[in-house]
């Protein structure tokens, strides 16, 4: 049986070393590193899963993802991870581009091009889908109106027609 | 097994020697085997040595660990030790993103916690500031032995959005609710209430209560590092099985605790329905307006009596509001009241008046996640000895019972015959009156409370043995 003393120690000990990792794990950013485990797999989502709801709202956050990227000339800085050579790569990298770059720069233009009329020709696709779901949704609506009218009609006649064959 | 033993004998009779078996263990067994042995062997050191001993031995241990497992899994070991030694009562975090808003999801959580909050040291982790006295005039709850602790999420706030919406986390951008998964490693369980499959749970034991699976599985999808799943209705576990590919673990229906007498009360010739007016029209009290008017104008004779009452609470500014007013200035039809952001005790007073309820959630829609989940101001209602009449679908399937305690329907024309046959019937509204209150019964706050205590019993038990 553990005593009581011992217990009170055993408390002050297990909180103190867990302090000491309580302040580790504040300066471990990543999630991963704080379990030594890989958290994040990349994952595909299957379209033909997704209901009209899901799909709209998947549509729109491509849609939004392909105008980010309609850029894609070369910009930003270079860096390099590496401690002693980095400052070289970076160097070395840089040269690179500055020599490749007006040659390129043509290409990148025509595919910056491309890619803003594609983005556009999207959302117009993506607009005209939605107008013809609105319309298609309104029509849907008529068709239920006409048929609770009918239903009225119907139960009219009918009660009419018990009334004159009870009479 | 074998090894198994010898590491617990070593913690025992020689624990100088421990730290580097468990060093050695680590590279021949690998993590997963040794992190199931390690609470035992530290167990066994702390039971059979001086105290001396110990505070020599177990920051080597606890280095190691480290070392192998990570900073969070050393932090938890030492974290089961001390409620394995009893010295402090288990600490339950449940996380809501929504904790600030009323609705029945917050209120599962806040009942779990209120079951829990003599056992354990329980805190309700809130995004937005949220009060324990507001909890308690929203839900009922005395929760004065729990804490909150409201942490913001920079993403949100930054952007300045009014509500934390995962919607709009794509793969592309950091996963902005880690700064809960890192919460979630300072309990010995963590209860994620509000399904938000972005949380990575941290700590011993964590445990997922879902409601609906309101988002496909994605990128940062964790729902399946939790160790128990607990949903809310056979509806919820079958759209988690196929939106999620996972197995939920234990059922458990919402509290409802609406039963204001065992006796029957005087009853009015009222309709009602009780149903937040939403934006999108979900709730379909518009659909309600219309079906009653068809019905008055078919039968006005057995009708003239009847009123439709609408209650529910709403927005400022609601579109879906704007447009029922309209329709009803319009079309002039009598006999229907709409009764928005009324008091409880006016909703409770209703429920009281009313012989039938209706509820048309679901009716008409593609969509599983716009079909009622479970239908708890159905199960209200029916506490009320209100005979319910409710869309076949979703949750409202499992509550009630087709010419039992209510009816169900697939169409407006089943609704108005069975409503009909029910307003023409007086024994038949008596009999389903009876049976709709027998049926409420079933899902009191008192059973809700009982079986989470007997689940978390049982986890407690396995959490402080080795």
């Amino acid at each position: 049986m553990v005593e009581k003393n011992y217990l009170i120690n055993l408390k002050k000990e297990i909180l103190s070393l867990k302090e000491k990792l309580y302040s580790k794990r504040e300066k471990v950013k990543e999630i991963d590193k704080l379990i030594k485990k890989k958290i994040d797999t990349p994952y595909r989502v299957n379209l033909w899963e997704l209901t009209e709801n899901e799909l709209d709202k998947e549509m729109g956050t491509r849609l939004s993802i392909l105008n980010e990227d309609i850029d894609c000339i070369p910009s930003g800085d270079i860096r390099s991870h590496r401690k002693v050579i980095g400052p070289f790569v970076v160097f070395l990298k840089r040269i690179i581009r500055k020599i490749t770059l007006p040659y390129l720069r043509f290409i990148f233009e025509r595919q910056k091009n491309f890619n803003e009329e594609i983005v556009v020709y999207q959302l117009a696709s993506f607009i005209r889908f939605r107008q013809i779901d609105g319309k298609l949704n309104d029509i849907k609506q008529e068709l239920e109106e006409l048929k609770e009218k009918i239903e009225v009609i119907a139960d009219a006649l009918n009660s009419k027609v018990k009334k004159n064959e009870g009479e | 097994m074998k090894e198994n033993n010898f590491l617990i004998e070593t913690a025992k009779y020689l624990p100088g020697r421990l730290p580097s078996l468990i060093k050695k263990y680590y590279r021949n067994y690998g993590i997963e085997s040794t992190n199931r042995i390690l609470p035992s062997v530290v167990f066994n050191l702390i039971n059979n040595n001086e105290f001396e001993k110990i505070q020599k031995i177990l920051p080597d241990i606890t280095n190691i660990v480290s070392k192998f497992s990570g900073i969070q899994y050393a932090y938890n070991l030492l974290s089961r030790i001390e409620v394995i030694f009893g010295l402090r009562k288990p600490k339950i975090g449940i996380y809501d993103h929504t904790f600030h808003l009323i609705g029945g999801g917050q209120k599962y959580g806040c009942t779990v916690a209120y079951a829990l909050q003599e056992e354990c040291d329980v805190t309700l982790i809130a995004n937005k500031e949220v009060s324990l006295e507001d909890l308690k005039s929203w839900y009922d709850l005395d929760l004065s032995k729990c804490e909150i602790k409201v942490i913001k999420i920079p993403f949100y706030e930054e952007r300045g959005f009014r509500e934390i919406d995962p919607g709009v986390i794509t793969f592309r951008m950091e996963n902005p609710f880690h700064i809960i998964s890192r919460e979630s490693g300072n309990y010995d369980i963590f209860i994620n209430n509000s399904m938000l499959e972005m949380v990575y749970p941290l700590s011993n034991i964590s445990i997922l209560i879902c409601h609906f699976p309101e988002r496909r599985r994605a990128n940062y999808f964790y729902v399946d590092k939790y160790n128990y799943i607990i949903y809310n209705s056979k509806y919820t576990r079958e759209w988690i099985k196929k939106k999620w590919g996972v197995n939920p673990t234990n059922h458990i229906y919402p509290p409802v605790d609406m039963i204001c007498d065992e006796r029957k009360p005087q009853k009015e010739n009222i309709i009602l329905s009780v149903a937040r007016f939403e934006i999108g029209g979900s709730k379909q009290q518009l659909e309600m307006i219309k079906a009653f008017k068809n019905l008055r104008e078919t039968y006005p004779e057995e009708l003239k009596e009847w009123k439709l009452v609408l209650a529910g609470g709403s927005i400022k500014e609601n579109p879906y509001l704007n447009k029922i007013e309209n329709f009803l200035s319009s079309v002039k039809v009598n006999n229907i009241e709409l009764k928005v952001n009324i008091p409880i005790e006016e909703i409770k007073n209703l429920y009281k008046k009313a012989k039938i309820f209706w509820h048309f959630c679901g009716l008409n829609q593609t969509d599983p996640s716009m079909i009622e989940h479970f239908g708890m101001s159905i199960v209200e209602a029916m506490q009320n000895w209100c005979v319910p009449v409710v869309f076949d679908g979703g949750g409202q399937k499992e509550i009630v019972e087709e010419g039992v305690s209510g009816y169900r329907f697939s169409n407006l024309r089943e609704l108005k015959s069975k409503t009909m046959r029910l307003i023409k019937n007086e024994n038949l509204l008596n009999k389903f009156s009876e049976g709709a209150f027998l049926r409420g019964k079933l899902f009191t706050k008192e059973i809700f409370i009982s079986k989470i205590k007997n689940l978390f019993n049982k986890i407690l038990i396995s959490y402080t043995r080795v």
